[in-house]
């Protein structure tokens, strides 16, 4: 990986931002399986492994597991989101 | 960023406990954690297979296959849980007036 990695000045926010940024809350991850997890996101890094506290396994919206903590490795991820703009906790 | 081989899977406190291992492509293995390494490579003990329901590649059924000592290979890890504090919930699937 490129070691390169950006002072944050300014107002500009790169994805490494926005990944430091979200650390200690609640997201969704899904796979590229198309599961989702939900949970607090406790730690992650720069392959997006990802450790989760609380975590919810949903498959096709339905609530189909849970796991006091999860690791998930990092090539399966499609993306992370946060629920801070979408209030309904819906799918 | 800290140092280079540091990771956020401290699986270093799993070593000897029970783990649950997704792989990709749906199949689902617990064991008892024996080795790791920066891959994610992971040996666990007294593994079990939980079969898949032949129709949908992401159920898994009751039915299970006793596999022993066995390598998990890095690459097909999605995600690793421990055993001991995962909550197992009703049946989802069931349908409530049978199908």
């Amino acid at each position: 990986m490129s070691g390169t990695e950006k002072a944050g000045s300014g107002t500009t926010k790169t994805p490494a931002d926005f990944l430091k940024s979200i650390r200690g809350r609640p997201v969704v991850v899904k796979l590229n399986s198309g599961v989702d997890y939900r949970g607090i996101l406790a730690c992650l890094d720069g392959y997006m492994n990802i450790a989760m506290e609380q975590t919810e396994e949903y498959v096709n919206g339905q609530l189909k597991n849970k796991y006091g903590d999860a690791f998930i490795r990092g090539n399966n991820v499609l993306y992370i989101s946060t629920s801070k703009r979408t209030l309904a906790e819906g799918a | 960023m800290s140092g280079r081989k540091e990771t956020v899977l401290d699986l270093a406190k799993f070593v000897d406990k029970g783990v649950q291992v997704k792989l990709t492509g749906g199949r689902q293995v617990t064991g008892t954690l024996k080795g790791y390494d920066q891959l994610l490579n992971l040996v666990l003990d007294e593994a079990v297979e939980f079969l898949r329901d032949p129709d949908d590649p992401l159920k898994t059924t009751d039915q299970t296959r006793n596999l022993g000592l066995i390598v998990c290979r890095g690459t097909a890890v999605m995600l690793v849980s421990p055993t001991d504090g995962t909550d197992e919930i009703a049946n989802p699937f069931i349908q409530p007036d049978g199908s």
